[in-house]
């Protein structure tokens, strides 16, 4: 990403729009009669703000990133799509799985070029870029111990804990890049998981509403959409 | 899909959703700068997993809430 663009105040607005509508979205949707439009403008801010990432980066292999990007996007839709009703919690557990393998491989993706971002060795360089490693392993290997072993924990607090690591997995890498938004977006999402931590019986109820199968009956409900 | 019928995002997934988009956001930024072919490869993975977890995140949390939003119809 251009110095320049970082610093473009257009860039910041467009960043600063994003959050405050996911911020609106989030809130809405914790109301206690919650707007049904809550989440697509969550996802609106969220493509915004990967709108103006892409538009920001000045490199060659743009066509490459949007092409992997749609291309992980038709993944996503496609399992969200071809699994059951009974599968879906399980599915969200195993997309989180991924998210702390995408941390794990972008930790990885900084160890091996460190100049390339600027990152000096030792202290906190190395450093954090341990710490981002470690934290994409933990939640990447968290939601399989989860899933094969915690039958019993919550299906919130199994979305959770592993949600927690990647946070933090993306603060660190953003303090690596210096990207402020990966900061803030990522001291956000710990502080309101921090937040349903401390009401889990809430936090249980809204990721797992009481009309769908249990988690555990996933492996028998499981099976393609009508 | 039935975007009519979700009665509300659960704020549990939607900060999944948005753990997913600074990652995806991070992983772009990498995969980009990165000089070596190696890292600019890893970082075009963790980009196909972020954005694989962000769409399918957020169209599970729409079939969940459509579903209870029809059992609670019956």
């Amino acid at each position: 990403m251009s110095e320049a663009a970082i610093a473009s105040p257009l860039v910041g607005l467009c960043y600063l729009v994003a959050g405050c509508l996911f911020l609106a979205a989030l809130l809405r949707s914790m109301a206690p009669a919650p707007s049904p439009i809550a989440g697509r403008i969550g996802l609106a801010g969220l493509m915004l703000s990967l709108a103006t990432t892409v538009c920001t980066l000045d490199a060659l292999s743009l066509p490459e990133m949007i092409g992997t990007m749609l291309a992980g996007g038709g993944i996503g839709w496609l399992a969200a799509r071809r699994t059951g009703r009974g599968g879906l919690v399980p599915l969200m557990l195993w997309l989180q799985g991924l998210v702390g393998l995408a941390v794990l491989l972008f930790g990885v993706a900084l160890g091996l070029d460190p100049d390339a971002f600027g990152i000096v060795p030792g202290f906190p360089g190395r450093v954090g870029i341990a710490v981002c490693v470690g934290l994409g392993a933990i939640g990447a290997t968290g939601v399989v111990v989860l899933l094969l072993k915690g039958r019993h924990t919550p299906p919130g607090k199994r979305l959770t804990l592993p949600s927690l690591c990647s946070g933090a997995g993306a603060v660190a890498g953003g303090l690596l890049l210096e990207n402020w938004v990966m900061i803030l977006a990522g001291v956000m999402a710990i502080a309101f998981l921090s937040a349903m931590i401390a009401r889990p019986g809430k936090v249980a109820g809204r990721a797992c509403p009481s009309s769908l199968p249990s988690p555990t009956a996933a492996g028998s409900a499981g099976g393609a959409t009508p | 899909m039935r975007c009519a019928s979700v009665p509300a995002f659960p704020p549990l997934v939607m900060l999944c959703g948005l753990l997913s988009c600074i990652i995806l956001i991070g992983a772009l930024v990498a995969s980009a700068e990165a000089g070596r072919m190696i890292a600019r490869y890893l970082g075009l993975a963790a980009v196909l997993l972020a954005s694989t977890s962000l769409v399918g995140g957020f169209v599970a949390m729409e079939r969940m809430a459509a579903a209870s939003s029809e059992e609670r119809d019956e």
